[in-house]
């Protein structure tokens, strides 16, 4: 994964978030992904896509984060969001974020067929092990961490 | 001249969202019906009047275009115009899309003033579309 494909699911992230679920992120860089943390309960979505290129894409953020998102959505309180509605509304992000980054990426010619989204709930050391030197990018989404990644 | 709009997606999160566009965009409402599949759909168009759908592709039990081809195949259903709401924009999906009888196809996200331009393209007075 070269490092501006890198940069365009960074972009695409960004400009999703802020369309679709009405949040402002912007690019964390290593130091800066270290001084923002992941909660020991980790939210991990993930899907795959084929085609004109093959892979798995993950994100990863915490559950407070994608009730957030949900309370964006839903036009609900807080502590009106089920756990359903957040790992739904996680699950709807990261699909559309995918959409825009392989058309970004390969333009409107090429077929991908995209899995459904599934989400799991790694611990923090697990998530580490899982994700130790796979492309990524980090995202500070109005002060909650948000990680995108490659073949986790 | 209020809508009855039927929603047709698997996810909870997406029609929800298209609903609340919906609203914001100003599209006067009748009725908002949701399916979470292909199939849920026809139940719903078999039993309420409808008078335009937004569906995505890729579902469990039927897709949209499976929808899409079983509604052109009804005589009660085939006039109704069918949006594809998708992150999908390939060029060859898009032409795949108007063969099966798709009017037209919006990519996610969508916007409330995409969706109301679209909306108003196919229902409102002297569209001449239904």
């Amino acid at each position: 994964m070269s490092i501006d494909s890198l940069d365009i699911l960074s972009n695409t992230a960004i400009e999703t978030l802020e369309r679709f679920a009405f949040l402002l992120g912007d690019p964390l860089d290593a130091r800066e992904a270290g001084l923002l943390p992941l909660p020991p309960c980790i939210w991990l979505c993930a899907l795959t896509f084929s085609g004109a290129r093959a892979a798995k894409i993950a994100l990863a953020t915490a559950p407070d984060l994608a009730r957030q998102i949900a309370v964006n959505l839903y036009s609900l309180e807080a502590d009106e969001i089920t756990e359903i509605q957040a790992m739904d509304a996680l699950k709807e992000l990261l699909n559309i974020m995918t959409g825009n980054y392989l058309h970004a990426l390969e333009g409107d010619a090429p077929i991908f067929d995209l899995s459904a989204p599934v989400l799991t709930t790694p611990d923090r050391a697990d998530f580490a092990r899982q994700w130790a030197g796979r492309p990524q990018v980090a995202l500070n989404v109005e002060g909650q961490p948000l990680i995108l990644g490659f073949g986790i | 001249m209020a809508y009855n709009i039927l929603i047709v997606d698997d996810s909870l999160t997406a029609r929800t969202f298209i609903a609340r566009t919906l609203e914001i965009a100003g599209v006067p409402l009748s009725h908002v019906y949701q399916a979470a599949d292909g199939q849920s759909a026809l139940d719903v168009l078999q039993r309420e009047w409808v008078d335009l759908v937004f569906a995505d592709i890729n579902m469990p039990v039927m897709n949209g275009v499976e929808l899409v081809r079983r509604m052109r195949a009804n005589d009660l259903f085939k006039a109704i115009p069918v949006i594809i709401i998708t992150t999908d924009r390939s060029t060859h999906r898009m032409n795949e899309l108007h063969a099966v009888g798709v009017q037209a196809y919006l990519t996610k996200p969508i916007t409330p003033e995409v969706l109301k331009a679209t909306v108003e393209r196919f229902l409102a007075p002297g569209s001449g579309a239904v």
